[in-house]
């Protein structure tokens, strides 16, 4: 029975390895530029922008030209900013103290005029623009869900979002929202869509990180994979597995899982580097992401 | 009189803050959970950080929330899993948008230090937030007034520790972290074990966050301080400069006049005690602590402030003569654990020298002295463990004396027994048992915890053909002095199974079962096809928490509840788990459907659940309601068994004449039954069909025609699922569905994953919303690639 598990374990190591691999790993960034966090590419793929530390401000570095450009320093403005799919604009959010109370304003930016549009200013109880199956960018406002942009991706019939409020994972169809929780009671956290639209991946802390369809039923367990990305093609799930002592990471590398959980390869294996929140090109092909004192590197991956 | 004081006093607290903090967001993370390599522990005194940072966070939730704030914590509980990973905890403080973070944190260093630290984020010289250095200088004096310590540092957490602090990394608002004082340092150590002095700084952070909102200070004070030896010494390490040196008492029993409050201490060698949400005002305080004087303080009380009051008592003469009021193991015990040590309790406070020189123990055995509870309790720690199989007698000679050099009147003996076997105390299955439910779980217990290095080839589980069964194992259960285990497949229905265990089964003392044991049991023979599904415990919110329901009563409302889990289940992807725990012999824990689902009239249906039983031995009753609402609980079943098993009724017997309701499934505590258990529910239904003997599993997809057609208001869709053809899938994801004519879809039926079986659905427009028109209807059945449609027909 042992040597049957042996076998089986070789089998899939050989598996693994041979689907997907590590080209190269990059510096896109060096410390002397300073310290970069959350890095995205842009929707057509030629441009990664990423933020600083506590989100402060917004660069953008062309990948063709080399070439790194400061488009804001309002505060927060880095924290889960968001693409129109046309990927002309920007959809972000700034946060500002009043009285020590947090406040938001919500801005849509015009990458090609250069020109900032408010949506919202200075409310609390704002959430960060996010994304929904049919490309249009969302937020929530004081409980009420809200579109930022009209601008489509895909043409759907069906509006689909996943969100998370009060630590549930919410779905919404059509604007008629209903609370999942696969899990039951829990944190649920990183919730998203498959590309298809008929999964949704998920973290519930503590317990893991899991695949679901759209009513709730678990279809995949992933284990230990905080900050997952499904693949532009839905094949794959990029995460990482970070390890602290309660006060300081001491480690994090970075990992893809088959959607079916049968599959995992480790992307980064670094000794003296954490390696965290990635996330993927538009192709597929490339991984970005950030180390913990603060570079932004890419991954070029190949497909077998 | 003293009741209508407190109820203002708590009044006028809420009246001050009811719109202060106004909902303001506050994240509260207790450092370091779960007793497990991320937490810290002082052997010397028993500390965990993780309980210390959870109480003050806990303590904190409940003053922040009485001040009108929106609070949320990143744990409430102490174990590993709920011990989030800090990714997760930031993402879950962001989505949460609080308007501050604050992790709750004690410190170590080299056991001789003991101040104040509080910790911001840092970027290029800066606070990344200037809010946050605020909070910390704010913070800093509160704990640092409260606790007296010996300093207070506010730092940058690069510059103090050459890194950002992860737990502060990523956050999208202020975060600050307090290192409240030292835990490696005894005495406060020692006092980090005092519920109440965790209180306090609980108090000196919510005071921080009043502070630095700018609201209007606390109208309530509090009283504390600490009770030391006038002339004895500690034996640890000591600040000079403090008072730490004297011997904190235990035990000490503090009185507040007027209000005649009495606060009891502990036993942790702290001396601590406080009164908190007290009105400005003159007070007087008595104290004392066993074996010491009584003296009375008077107190002046000031608004939003902590009047210390501290004493030195002297220990009271006694010149009785000593006695020894109780030992461990008792005079006379057999059956004693050889690693036991050997507990001495004296009603005086001894002489430790003299009583140690006085103590004889034969057999003789080598091992060390430690005193506690004011030199009244003696423990000796063997440095090996006691042989086996032997009579042990201690005695303490007349040379013991007191500390007032009263003697023992005379010498005093006991005698003990050391554990000669490991013995098999229970089991489930009982040997020759029948009717076993196919998954149960084999419980063995043990009069020791059990030594895992030597179950390999001593324990048996196997099939009448003498094939090994695969099976899992509970790890957890061994060191608790159990062996549970349970088949990883099913077992085959009314077949006969066998578990050995052999001689070599060892405990923790090294000592073996000695003689070999085989327990025989037969699986039920009974099989049951699903009948009508009323809950297939999927869809969340259908049942109330038991202590929502009037009737639950005498359960422990911290540990009772009801979830949806994937963890366990019979059929599906969710099963219902109740975990209940009961504080009165009269528990009863009711879990109510406030549906009331109507069941209907017929007498001949059988009602069913699928239930994980836990064995605990307590009362299982199902609930019923007739058409007047008249309520008819119905004894179904001691919790005598494990694994999953159809409790059925006739509701024939149940003497309801015309329609029936089921409402709840009701836990009673039995005299006999355990405090606590853990049970799964699915599937709950009517209809079912009991199949005596073998069942034939379908050997291929069926979808049969609905009945009874044309159907008005509902009808009864028939499919069969075949076994599986792959090995690795037992269950086929299954989807039965109902479309018009227009192919539009009108409702879902079916969609979860099924194993081999035959099932029945109930199809009643009425579940469509707005209810369907009449005409021609399709439902069709997709199983794996088994697609097979047909025809109903709805008439109004």
């Amino acid at each position: 029975m042992k040597r049957i598990f042996l076998l089986w374990f070789l089998t899939a190591a050989v598996l693994t390895a041979g689907n997907i691999r590590v080209l190269q790993d990059r510096k896109l960034t060096d410390l002397s530029q300073g310290k970069f966090f959350f890095p995205k590419f842009s929707p057509a793929g030629e441009a990664v922008f990423f933020t600083s530390e506590n989100y402060n401000g917004l660069w953008k570095l062309s990948l063709e030209s080399g070439s790194l450009e400061q488009i804001s320093s309002k505060p927060g403005i880095g924290y889960k900013f968001q693409f129109t799919a046309d990927g002309n604009k920007l959809i972000y959010r700034t946060t500002n103290f009043k009285n020590k109370r947090k406040f938001h304003s919500l801005f849509e930016y015009d990458l090609i005029n250069k020109k900032e549009n408010v949506l919202e200013e200075s409310v609390r109880n704002l959430s960060p623009p996010q994304i929904n199956m049919d490309g249009n960018v969302f937020y929530i406002a004081q409980g009420v869900m809200k579109t930022a942009s009209a601008k489509l991706l895909k043409t759907n019939n069906q509006s689909v979002s996943v969100f998370i409020e009060d630590r549930n994972l919410f779905l919404s169809i059509n604007g008629e929202r209903k609370k999942l929780n696969p899990l039951g009671k829990g944190i649920y956290l990183w919730p998203s869509l498959s590309p298809a639209g008929d999964k949704i991946l998920f973290t519930a802390g503590g317990k893991g990180t899991f695949i679901c369809d759209l009513n709730g039923n678990i279809l995949v367990e992933l284990g230990y994979a905080n900050y997952p990305k499904w693949s532009p093609d839905g094949k794959w799930i990029l995460f990482m597995k970070d390890k602290d002592d309660g006060y300081n990471y001491t480690a994090s590398d970075l990992y893809v899982k088959s959607e079916d959980g049968k599959t995992e390869v480790q992307l980064t294996d670094t000794a003296n580097e954490i390696e965290m929140y990635g996330e993927w090109s538009p192709d597929g092909t490339e991984i970005v992401y950030h180390t913990n004192n603060g570079e932004i590197r890419l991954i070029k991956l190949q497909y077998n | 009189m003293l009741k209508k004081i407190l109820v203002l006093t708590v009044l006028a607290i809420n009246v001050i803050f009811a719109q202060d903090f106004n909902n303001l967001k506050i994240y509260i993370n207790p450092g370091h959970g779960g007793h497990d390599s991320n937490d810290r522990y002082i052997p010397e005194t028993g500390f965990w950080e993780s309980e210390g940072n959870l109480a003050k966070g806990l303590y904190l939730r409940d003053l922040l929330v009485s001040f009108n704030a929106n609070v949320r914590m990143s744990r409430v509980t102490n174990n590993s899993s709920d011990d989030l990973p800090l990714s997760q905890i930031s993402e879950d403080a962001n989505n949460f948008d609080a308007d501050f973070f604050h992790s709750i944190h004690s410190n170590a260093y080299n056991g001789q230090t003991n101040y104040t630290l509080l910790l911001y984020k840092e970027v290029n010289g800066s606070p990344a937030f200037p809010q946050a250095k605020q909070m910390c200088d704010i913070m800093a004096l509160k704990i640092y007034e409260a606790h007296r310590t010996t300093t207070k540092y506010t730092r940058g957490d690069y510059s103090f520790l050459g890194f950002n602090l992860g737990v502060l990394r990523n956050l999208t608002m202020p975060g600050t972290l307090s290192e409240g004082s030292f835990h490696d340092y005894i005495p406060e150590s020692w006092r980090l074990r005092n519920d109440a002095y965790l209180k306090h700084e609980a108090w000196a952070i919510a005071k921080a966050f009043i502070d630095y909102y700018g609201l209007q200070t606390l109208q309530v004070g509090e009283i504390a301080g600490i009770l030391r030896d006038h002339d004895k010494l500690v034996d640890y390490y000591y600040i000079p400069s403090t008072t730490d040196g004297k011997k904190p008492l235990n035990n000490v029993s503090v009185t507040l006049l007027p209000d005649n409050k009495t606060y009891n201490g502990d036993t942790y060698n702290n001396g601590f005690y406080l009164f908190d949400s007290l009105a400005p005002g003159n007070y007087q305080v008595i104290v004392t602590a066993e074996d010491y004087s009584t003296d009375t303080l008077d107190v002046t009380v000031q608004a939003n402030k902590t009047s210390f009051a501290d004493k030195w008592l002297t220990l009271v003469e006694n010149y009785n003569i000593p006695q020894i009021i109780s030992t461990i193991p008792a005079s006379g015990s057999a059956d004693v654990r050889l690693s036991s040590k050997i507990s001495i309790q004296f009603d005086i406070p001894m002489d430790k020298n003299s009583v140690e020189s006085a103590f004889v123990i034969s057999p003789d055995v080598q091992g060390t002295f430690q005193w506690s509870d004011n030199d009244k309790l003696l423990e000796f720690i063997p440095s090996n463990k006691f042989s086996k199989d032997t009579e042990y007698t201690v005695t303490i000679d007349t040379t013991a004396h007191t500390i007032f050099n009263v003697a023992l009147a005379a010498p005093y003996s006991f005698s003990f027994h050391t554990r000669k076997k490991l013995n098999l105390v229970s089991y489930y299955p009982a040997d020759n048992s029948a009717d076993i439910s196919t998954t149960v779980k084999i419980i063995l217990t043990f009069d020791a915890p059990v030594s895992v290095n030597t179950l390999g080839n001593n324990i048996f589980f196997k099939d009448a053909g003498g094939n090994s069964v695969s099976l899992a194992a509970d790890q957890s259960a061994f060191a608790k002095g159990q062996i549970i285990f349970w088949p990883v497949y099913p077992l085959e229905y009314n077949s006969n199974y066998k578990v050995i265990l052999k001689s070599g089964i060892g405990d923790t003392d090294g000592l073996t079962l000695e003689e070999d044991y085989e327990i025989n049991f037969t699986t039920e023979k009974d099989r049951y096809v699903n009948g009508s599904i009323i809950d297939s415990f999927e869809t969340e919110g259908l049942w109330w928490q038991p202590g929502q329901s009037g009737s639950t009563t005498g359960i422990d409302a911290s540990v009772t509840g009801f979830e949806l889990t994937t963890g366990k289940k019979y059929n599906g992807a969710k099963s219902g788990k109740l975990t209940y725990k009961f504080t009165a012999e009269n528990g009863i824990c009711r879990l109510y459907n406030p549906a009331e689902p109507d069941l209907g009239n017929n007498d001949n249906s059988l009602f069913g659940l699928w239930i994980f039983g836990d064995f605990s031995h307590n009362v299982l009753e199902y609930w019923f309601r007739d058409s007047h609402g008249t309520n008819y609980p119905y004894f179904v079943d001691t919790l005598n068994w494990t694994g999953w098993k159809l409790k059925t009724i006739s509701l024939g017997d149940l003497g309801i004449a015309g329609n029936k309701k089921f409402h709840s499934i009701v836990i009673k505590k039995s005299p006999d039954g355990s405090e606590e258990g853990e049970l799964y529910f699915d599937d709950l239904q009517t209809d079912v069909v009991p199949v005596k003997g073998e069942i034939q599993l379908p050997e291929k997809f069926k979808l049969y025609q609905n009945y009874p057609n044309p159907f008005n208001p509902s009808t009864i869709i028939k499919y069969a699922i075949p076994v599986a053809q792959k090995a690795e899938s037992k269950a086929l994801r299954v989807q039965l569905k109902v479309y018009d004519v227009l192919g539009r879809e009108v409702a879902t039926l079916v969609d979860k994953q099924q194993s081999a079986g035959t099932y029945q659905v109930i199809f009643s427009p009425e579940i469509v919303k707005g209810g369907l028109p009449s005409g021609v209807y399709f439902y069709k059945l997709k199983a794996g690639d088994f697609v097979q449609t047909h025809k109903m027909l709805l008439v109004k």
